[in-house]
């Protein structure tokens, strides 16, 4: 599989932009047709509700939650607590690895179970229980074949989306011995399903993410589709919820309308299968657990504040932009090396790194993958304008981040090829020279890792073996003369 | 309200449509005691982990009774049911444990017609999740069909950790 792991990077660490490789032949396929499912059930989605209209409220929604949240979330912290609930608040991602690894401590607990969750994914948070040598396992399928293949999710709402059954198969066969048909799909769940019911009854501590949090009680809102959230938040004796804090909102009205909006942006179906609702931990005689945690992550949010990209903070993590995104729907998840991906990962992976430095937003040319077409905009449940954000951001990083050395040597390139004879006299003999450098790591023709002073490229993306042929001669070939 | 009301319930027609949707299959009964001789019918000889409601009690036998983590089926009550989603919902809470609800592969809910609500916005407050309420319950889970996944190549598969097949009664009293 392609990409840097978090475990090379180490835990606690925002995973800014590992490496970006070329197409895997594997991963268009399933992309496309995922795409298209979505697209069909888009078009169910508006069929079922006034999607303008909804569109406007849940923008509202979100923006009344962004606007006010100092406020919200005292509200919330106090109502968490009346509920007999605890809440940690994590400046970055380190302190928030660190609060949930004190929380397991403090517990004894060494099994976990966790729910599928994006700011776990941002804040590195299996790495660090790992190291903290709490055995945490992922209890969604999607993100339990990823955990296994040693992979990272490709999509914010179908982590796996870019395997194959037959590679899904493969993993089940390595794990148990046994022998399964990539084309029995419902044997791969139910061996899953074993596996994980196992885990699950055995586990101290269940580490979830949340959909939205309501301040005026102080419930926490998570849907699912396969029943795992509901087991991870009920069976093991504590529950820890890791959450960023633009999540909250205020009021169970909203609650409402975006717990329908979330699975119609994001599957076209008015409901979730399970949606759970949780204010603080077990009462009395109930077989909940007996401890509930709120891990309140900031980790660069407080700083989009009341800039031009607040909007950004609007995101309900629905994934609808990047089925949407034409760039996407080629490079995968994958491509852009970041936990979030597609027009949404553009736009607040750069954002967030900086963590409230301005002068920090270097370097990121991930507002650099999209075609600005406008189709993320049309699919956002909350009308984030990410195509305007996207050019802002472009704008932004091109100022601060000249790239001195990089352009200087493109413009060298430029002004030797730009002129023919120039052109023609170095072009064959450059491809010529590099050429057994590049072929004898290279594989399939793309080369994973370059020689110095090459290296630097390759760190951050893979590289074309050069043509020993340039054009000019070879349309001279195929032109048969001149 | 009574089951031979000549005008068609809107409201139950839309929650049926639902749940032909998800699927879940969906039982009308005249009664209370008539659910409860639907829902035994529907759980024949299986196993069953229950919630100790009294709408429950006289469905099956002692004997049928099994832990949560071990039963074929679970056989439980809604709180609320959401015409529009399909959705029913319920509180845990002591008599009624999450793991009788979630853990077997196949469920039956009695849902009783006046728990059935139009939208989600007054189902929330049907189950008492709203401001200013002092018996908030502390777990409530809305389930809209069966348990799925289209993690692998979007093949969609019913029942990976909770109940893979529903069935709602619905009675009036």
């Amino acid at each position: 599989m392609t990409g840097a792991s978090e475990r090379e990077l180490g835990p606690g660490r925002l995973v800014i932009e590992p490496p970006r490789r070329g197409p895997d032949p594997a991963v268009t396929p399933n992309l496309h047709r995922a795409a298209g499912n979505w697209a069909t059930h888009r078009a169910d989605a508006r069929r079922r509700v006034e999607w303008e209209q909804w569109r406007e409220r849940a923008r509202d929604i979100r923006s009344d939650a962004v606007r006010n949240l100092p406020e919200l979330l005292e509200m919330l912290e106090a109502r968490v607590i009346a509920a007999g609930g605890q809440v940690h608040h994590a400046r970055n991602a380190e302190q928030a690895c660190a609060d949930v690894v004190r929380i397991c401590r403090d517990a004894g607990a060494t099994r976990a179970v966790k729910g599928k969750s994006m700011t776990g994914e941002e804040i590195g948070l299996g790495p660090a229980l790992a190291l903290a040598g709490i055995d945490a396992v992922e209890t969604d399928l999607g993100e339990y074949i990823v955990q296994a293949i040693g992979d990272r999710p490709s999509h914010i709402v179908a982590p796996a989306v870019h395997l194959s059954a037959a590679q899904v198969a493969d993993l089940f066969t390595r794990e148990s011995g046994r022998r399964f048909d990539p084309d029995d799909t419902a044997a791969l769940v139910e061996y899953a399903r074993g596996v994980l019911r196992a885990r699950f009854l055995a586990a101290d501590v269940g580490i979830t993410g949340i959909n939205l949090a309501v301040a005026e009680t102080g419930t926490l809102a998570i849907v699912e589709s396969e029943g795992n959230i509901r087991l991870t938040t009920s069976l093991p004796r504590v529950h820890i919820a890791v959450m960023g804090i633009e999540k909250v909102i205020r009021d169970w009205s909203g609650a409402a309308h975006l717990l329908q909006m979330l699975p119609l942006a994001a599957h076209g179906t008015p409901a979730a299968a399970s949606t759970s609702f949780i204010t603080g931990p077990a009462r009395d005689g109930d077989d909940g657990p007996e401890e509930v945690h709120l891990v309140l992550l900031d980790g660069g949010r407080s700083a989009i504040r009341g800039t031009p990209f607040e909007e950004a903070l609007h995101c309900i993590r629905c994934g609808a932009c990047l089925y949407a995104c034409p760039v996407y729907r080629q490079v995968g998840g994958h491509g852009y090396g970041s936990t979030y991906s597609g027009p949404i990962g553009a736009v607040i992976t750069p954002l967030l790194a900086r963590d409230g430095d301005a002068a920090e937003l270097r370097g990121s040319s991930l507002p650099g993958l999209s075609t600005l077409c406008g189709a993320c905009v049309e699919a956002c449940p909350v009308k984030i304008p990410l195509d305007d954000q996207l050019v802002m951001l472009r704008h932004l990083t091109h100022q601060r981040d000249p790239a001195r050395a990089e352009a200087a040597l493109f413009a060298a390139w430029a002004r030797l090829w730009s002129r023919p004879a120039s052109y023609r006299a170095t072009a064959a003999t450059a491809g010529r020279a590099l050429r057994p450098l590049w072929s004898a790591l290279a594989r399939d023709g793309w080369q994973r890792r370059a020689p110095f002073p090459f290296s630097g490229w390759t760190e951050g993306r893979d590289a074309r073996a050069p043509d020993p042929e340039p054009f000019h001669l070879r349309w001279r070939r195929v032109r048969g003369g001149g | 309200m009574a089951a031979e009301d000549p005008t068609p319930d809107p409201l139950l027609s839309r929650f049926r449509a639902r749940l032909e949707e998800l699927p879940a299959s969906l039982h009308e009964a005249p009664s209370l005691a008539a659910a409860r001789a639907v829902a035994h019918e529907l759980i024949g000889g299986a196993t069953v982990a229950r919630w100790r409601d009294a709408a429950l009690d006289g469905i099956v036998e002692h004997a049928q009774e099994a832990p949560a983590a071990e039963a074929e089926i679970s056989l439980i009550v809604a709180d609320v049911a959401v015409a529009d989603t399909g959705a029913v919902g319920f509180a845990h809470r002591a008599g009624r444990p999450r793991a009788a609800g979630v853990l077997p592969t196949r469920q039956v809910v009695l849902l009783e017609a006046n728990d059935l609500v139009a939208d989600m916005e007054s189902a929330l407050r049907h189950v008492g999740l709203h401001a200013g309420n002092p018996e908030l319950p502390g777990n409530v889970v809305f389930a809209a069909g069966p348990s799925r996944t289209s993690d692998i190549e979007q093949r969609s598969i019913r029942g990976v950790h909770a109940p893979r097949e529903i069935a709602v009664v619905i009675f009036r009293r």
